[in-house]
């Protein structure tokens, strides 16, 4: 069964010599910083696909939708915005989908890119966003961007916590009819 | 006549901390849910397997994470929030439950708990 591989390791070890000797490491994979990590990591997935291959079929759906929520959070976690001094951070896409959410009630407005900055103003957190969205055909555009504008900064207070100080609304296209 | 004196010493392992932190998130209001990321599920998965074998089941910690180094705790999670209530004032809220679970039921002095909001659900 014994394949001869690479040398994976720093420490002149193949990873295939680390999994066939999973359950009963030699002095040296007990010993070796690099065999330990790697079998960590192995003993994980290891028992990870395991539990996936029990699992009794249909592939529960809680079961991918538990993993696709992961994936998602990950992706999420890349770009967080630190806010000083609270312990606590979000991130660039939970912003982003309050305020798309904010102007996609506008009714005739539809919101696409959305770029947030945090920064902090006289000791208090603030937001500023740059969003661009498409307007409906018969739009004002005006009073359209000012409905944004007022929907922004009550979500921006109301489902985030942290005042909007800066908001510029790039029209950068027009739909036509509402379907 | 004899005197019995026994020394009793326990140490709480950071997975206690982490089960304790997570209830205490998902039961603040304003959270609707914790979210662990790929790697916290592949570890909580091998984790129950191996419970499963012991036959323990053991309080789930979604992506909780939780140091321990002489008699206190600092404890890392993500969360999403409803949307019901501004995101900023329900993390707050979670940090004081998780502080005053914690120490309640482990004794240990809770030193930081760093919340991330991954998610704000739209309301």
């Amino acid at each position: 069964m014994a394949v001869d591989t690479d040398r994976d390791l720093a420490c002149g070890r193949a990873l295939d010599e680390v999994w066939d000797q999973l359950d009963h490491p030699t002095e040296h994979g007990r010993t070796c910083a690099h065999c330990t990590k790697a079998r960590e990591s192995l003993l994980l997935l290891r028992e990870a696909t395991g539990l996936l291959v029990e699992e009794p079929d249909p592939p529960a759906l809680d079961l991918t939708s538990k993993i696709m929520a992961a994936v998602r959070a990950d992706v999420r976690r890349k770009e967080m915005f630190d806010l000083p001094g609270t312990g606590i951070d979000i991130s660039e896409q939970a912003i982003a989908r309050v305020i798309r959410a904010a102007a996609d009630q506008v009714p005739g407005v539809r919101a696409r890119r959305c770029v947030v900055r945090v920064s902090v103003q006289d000791d208090r957190l603030a937001l500023s966003v740059d969003l661009s969205v498409a307007v409906a055909y018969e739009s004002v555009i005006q009073d359209a961007v000012d409905q944004v504008r007022l929907r922004a900064i009550a979500a921006c207070e109301q489902r985030i916590g942290i005042r909007l100080s800066e908001l510029s609304v790039l029209v950068e296209d027009i739909y036509g009819g509402d379907q | 006549m004899t005197t019995v004196s026994a020394q009793t010493e326990y140490v709480i392992e950071p997975a206690v901390v982490r089960s304790v932190a997570a209830r205490a998130a998902r039961s603040t209001p304003g959270v609707a849910r914790l979210e662990p990321g790929v790697w916290d599920l592949a570890k909580s998965w091998s984790r129950s397997t191996w419970q499963k074998v012991r036959g323990v089941d053991s309080a789930p910690a979604d992506g909780v994470h939780a140091q321990v180094t002489d008699g206190a705790a600092a404890i890392q999670l993500s969360i999403a929030t409803t949307g019901r209530e501004p995101a900023f004032a329900v993390a707050q809220a979670v940090q004081r439950s998780i502080s005053g679970a914690v120490s309640a039921q482990t004794g240990l002095k809770v030193t930081e708990v760093r919340v991330s909001i991954i998610d704000v659900e739209p309301a």
